[in-house]
């Protein structure tokens, strides 16, 4: 009798070290992973602005912010980035204005956003939404986040026009990611793309069978 | 005996933690529905994420970086799919403006089996969701061959190989008037609360490789703060209002003088 108890203690323990292992841990780990920072001070501000009484102008120019991963386990953080704009285009005649930003995360081409700007008269801001950069492209210490932006601007007839497009900040978000490095975020894993806390009730049905060997070995022993 | 009653412990052990964990074990009637894809095809569109639009000597003025969910219900099924973005747009002196963005529609033709837990029954639905969104957008003026009136604005647009979703954005019939007799601007704040609807229902049809399918699309505030937006206008001239959507939030506009 005391046996077949210590049975049932024995799989209760394994069920609350399973949670232990899959949920607890990881979750403390994740919380307590240091965030990467953004090491410029101050944001590079950027206003370009184009006066042209021609059909066509173009213009390019770039900018560059840098932030730091604290640690070598680079699979560890989720960097994200956008950058935050604003626009002001006035012309005479409608006209075809096309904003591409180039983004580089230490060299390395990662991202690039088309914005399309077509009329007469248009004021609008806001900010991209924000995506991430593979940790492969990441390194521990000083990162490097450029942003070459090229502008083309057309018109059907030579017109007056002027257009403004003004940077305001260049966007680094970074936090730790889930410990799988998979990016879902899982209810809490190191489990790749796995539900954790379904993982334990299968694993603790996957594991009956030892506790049976064990039964049946009790039993024997007893005999 | 003792086996049994041991075997029986286990069992409940595991139903004991099964519901502690949230764990599904036992089927679910979601798991009783079946579908089969059983054609399907796609198209890139300029999808509209937020249109706004400015009276005739007025503007329309906001804070930038505000953050939008635009939530998409196509077709006799209302199929659902969504966007988050965050451009504010701010129109002046009637030229309105339409802000998109290049998305990945896709219709399909879905064969529904479900069964047995609430009887066998099966039927077939059109649906038409977004799959991807490209780093593409586009804003333009969505005025027409007047910028007195939204009577004539542009509620389909094609440009850089792609065509866009057909949307509602015409002043149609007037909801209140605006007059301003004074020398001074005036101002008329409309306001979402938090995670609140700025704008609902209004009109939109996607076509998909000629498949098309109408339905409804609304945007929503997805910032925990209230947003606000005022529609200014100038001094000696009237206009017309017509609400888009069920919201009191997106106007179009008229001039009457």
């Amino acid at each position: 009798m005391r046996r077949l108890y210590a049975i049932a203690v024995l799989y209760l323990l394994w069920l609350v070290s399973l949670s232990i292992m899959i949920i607890v841990i990881p979750a403390y780990a994740q919380k307590t992973l240091p965030a990467v920072s953004n090491s410029d001070a101050t944001q590079p501000a950027y206003e370009a602005k184009t006066i042209s009484n021609g059909t066509a102008w173009n213009k390019t120019f770039g900018l560059e912010t840098s932030f730091s991963v604290p640690s070598r386990q680079l699979w560890g953080y989720k960097v994200g980035y956008s950058l935050e704009f604003s626009v002001d285009a006035v012309s005479d005649t409608w006209r075809n204005t096309t904003i591409t930003y180039v983004f580089l995360c230490n060299g390395k081409e990662v991202r690039t956003i088309v914005e399309h700007v077509d009329g007469t008269d248009l004021q609008f801001g806001g900010s991209y939404p924000e995506e991430s950069i593979d940790s492969e492209t990441l390194k521990y210490g000083k990162n490097t986040l450029a942003v070459n932006t090229a502008i083309t601007s057309e018109s059907a007839v030579a017109s007056e026009s002027s257009f403004l497009l003004r940077i305001d900040r260049i966007i680094v978000s970074a936090g730790s990611l889930d410990l799988d490095g998979d990016g879902i975020l899982d209810t809490i894993d190191p489990l790749s793309a796995i539900n954790n806390y379904h993982a334990i009730p299968v694993a603790a049905v996957l594991s009956l069978p030892i506790f049976v060997v064990i039964e049946r070995r009790f039993k024997s022993a007893r005999r | 005996m003792w086996m049994l009653k041991l075997r029986t412990c286990m069992f409940l052990i595991i139903i004991l933690a099964s519901a502690m964990f949230g764990a599904a074990l036992i089927p679910s009637v979601e798991a009783s529905r079946r579908e089969t894809i059983i054609y399907s095809t796609r198209e890139d569109k300029w999808t509209l994420l937020i249109q706004a639009h400015a009276p005739k000597y007025g503007e329309t003025s906001g804070q930038t970086n505000w953050g939008y969910r635009t939530d998409f219900y196509i077709g006799p099924f209302s199929t659902y799919s969504a966007v988050s973005h965050s451009i504010t747009l701010l129109p002046t002196n009637g030229q309105c403006m339409a802000h998109f963005q290049l998305c990945r529609w896709e219709y399909r033709c879905v064969f529904v089996e479900q069964g047995p837990f609430n009887g066998h029954s099966s039927w077939y639905e059109d649906r038409w969701i977004i799959i991807q969104r490209f780093d593409q957008w586009w804003t333009s003026n969505i005025y027409g061959g007047s910028t007195s009136t939204c009577s004539d604005d542009l509620e389909f647009l094609s440009a850089y190989g792609y065509e866009s979703n057909t949307f509602k954005s015409r002043y149609v019939t007037q909801d209140r008037s605006e007059i301003n007799d004074a020398n001074d601007w005036i101002e008329r704040t409309v306001t979402a609360d938090a995670y609140r609807t700025i704008g609902a229902a209004i009109s939109v049809s996607v076509e998909v490789n000629y498949y098309t399918g109408t339905g409804t699309f609304g945007v929503s505030n997805t910032w925990g703060s209230t947003w606000t937006y005022k529609y200014r206008f100038g001094p000696h001239h009237a206009w017309y209002v017509d609400y888009l959507g069920s919201t009191q939030c997106i106007w179009a506009f008229n001039t009457r003088w």
